[in-house]
């Protein structure tokens, strides 16, 4: 499998409060990463910088020739303006956007992809509503369309779960399954368990990155997740103190 | 009633009436959504620094205002911080010091500055050939450009971070804006005067979203209820012999207050 990103040494904070130390991180092709840390631990951070939102204070991003405008994001938090007025399909639409692209005007073939991924994310009844009127689960779904749309090599999902439900959750695991054979996947969750059977790495972020192998996980499972000093899988299980790390 | 149209400065004031309002219509809609309405207010009183300076070299006051606020929108957009509570005292300093320095300049200039009144409040019904012609252009520049950075504005309007992970030079484009927005607000100038320019930015605009929830048509609407705006604003002034800036936010207040109060009353009843 081959690289797509490659991560080195990455330094960063916020005025002069370092919140990143020394991460390295390696994104392959159909690789399926989830990221978890207690909060503040500069998860987002991370994805900021990767998707050049953020400019890393030290280390170094490189990213394989073809794929560096093709990053699909899911913000954890819906970054846009609850004030301008759009409907989902044009929403979705400003996806296709790109620094190649913004001085034209849209294509057909734009329009044509945005309407193929709004019917598989069950949205094409909802393209002329106004986003403010859509559900929170709706418009979830709304911001991953607008990810899929740029035909990502990687997708990113800031705390995709934070604000549906069970089913809506199973739905987008089994969704995320689908994308990953075309496409390497990145999710931060303070919740790993839906994506359990389906992750092939995990990385721990609490200013520095720890980063593990799904073989790993099984075999010291909890211990490992629980590295991370907060309460992760929680739901009663009883908390085990690392040795490593 | 229609001789009046063949008077010339009639035949200006339309002009510019119509004009303001296209600019009003392109711009207006992203300075409310991207809540820059303080900064045009800001950006606007800045204009009477030029215009004293303009007044004290003796050259047309439009030529000063012009510079003035464009540097100032340039100085905004270079510094811009991305904190809000920064840029809002930063605004607030621009705005207050821009009208220091016109005062100062005006001070200084012997005689009495006649078209003070004008500039501050507006006076349709008596811009020349000349202004209406450097609005023509203005407004060429803010149409031309709308059309072509749509895109890139609705991007950065709509959420300025998916436009830098889409990789768009987002600070050029809040730049860009920032410059627009200073050329619309020196046509408004003219029209309803430093003071109520903000009214023709907000009020067509407010208007327009409450009958249409599609960006694209709240600016085409905006522009046609400027032009309505406007044009009535003009012949209240003209006939009953009201300042014509405040005729022309008036009529937009009361039409804003009909179309607010007709929705309500339409819900209420359903
Ligand atoms: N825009 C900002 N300006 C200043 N500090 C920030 C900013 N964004 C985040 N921080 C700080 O950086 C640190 C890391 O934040 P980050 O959002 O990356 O954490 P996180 O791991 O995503 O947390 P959470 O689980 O709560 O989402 C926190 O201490 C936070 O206070
Ligand atoms: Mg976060």
């Amino acid at each position: 499998m081959e690289k797509l990103i490659e991560i080195r040494n990455i330094s960063f904070g916020y005025d002069n409060t370092p919140v990143l130390k020394n991460v390295d991180l390696d994104i392959f092709e159909e690789d399926y990463i989830l990221v978890i840390g207690p909060n503040g631990g500069g998860k987002t951070t991370l994805l900021r910088l990767i998707l050049g939102i953020l400019e890393p204070w030290d280390g170094t991003i490189t990213f394989r020739k073809d794929i560096s405008e093709r990053l699909g994001y899911v913000p954890q938090y819906s970054t846009f303006n609850k004030n301008f007025p759009i409907t989902s399909l044009d929403m979705v639409l400003t996806g296709r956007i790109s620094s190649g692209n913004f001085l034209r005007k849209y294509k057909k073939e734009d329009i044509e992809e945005t309407e193929v991924i709004l019917k598989k994310l069950n949205l094409y009844d909802k393209r002329n509503e106004n986003i403010n009127d859509l559900s929170g689960g709706q418009l979830q779904r709304v911001l991953i369309a607008r990810a899929l749309v740029s035909d990502p090599a990687v997708l990113f999902l800031d705390e995709p779960t934070a604000s549906i439900d069970i089913t809506s959750q199973t739905n987008l695991r089994d969704f995320l399954d689908e994308l990953n054979k075309k496409m390497a996947i990145v999710v931060v969750t303070h919740d790993p368990t839906p994506f359990a059977q389906t992750y092939k790495h995990i990385a721990c972020i609490n200013k520095n990155i720890f980063f593990h192998d799904r073989g790993e996980l099984d075999s010291h499972a909890l211990e490992q997740v629980y590295g991370c000093p907060v309460e992760l899988l929680g739901h009663g299980i009883p908390h085990t103190i690392l040795k490593r790390h | 009633m229609l001789n009046i149209l063949s008077y010339e400065f009639m035949q200006n004031a339309i002009l510019a009436g119509i004009m303001a309002s296209i600019v009003c219509g392109l711009i207006g809609p992203f300075i409310v959504s991207k809540k820059m309405v303080f900064i045009s207010g800001g950006l606007s009183h800045t204009a009477f620094g030029g215009l004293g300076i303009a007044y004290w070299l003796g050259i047309n006051p439009l030529y000063g205002a012009t510079v003035f606020v464009l540097l100032a929108a340039a100085l905004l957009g270079f510094l811009k911080e991305d904190r809000t509570d920064k840029n809002d005292l930063f605004i607030g300093v621009l705005w207050a010091t821009g009208v220091a320095i016109g005062i100062v300049f005006i001070h200084i200039t012997p005689g009495y500055a006649p078209d003070l009144m004008t500039f501050l409040f507006g006076n349709i019904l008596t811009v020349p050939r000349s202004d209406i012609f450097v609005s023509f252009i203005l407004v060429m520049i803010v149409t031309l450009s709308v059309l072509i950075f749509f895109k890139g504005f609705v991007a950065i309007a709509l959420d300025e971070e998916y436009a830098k992970a889409r990789k768009l030079p987002v600070r050029a484009l809040n730049i860009g804006l920032l410059l627009l927005t200073a050329l619309s607000i020196v046509t408004l100038i003219q029209v309803v005067g430093i003071i109520l320019v903000i009214a023709l930015l907000t009020i067509p605009v407010a208007i327009a979203s409450e009958l249409s929830a599609n960006f694209k048509q709240i600016m085409v609407i905006s522009i046609l209820l400027g032009i309505l705006i406007c044009l009535a604003g003009l012949f209240v002034s003209y006939f009953i012999e009201f300042p014509s800036g405040a005729s022309i936010v008036l009529v937009g207040g009361a039409l804003l207050g009909i179309v607010k109060g007709s929705k309500k009353l339409l819900e209420i009843r359903n």
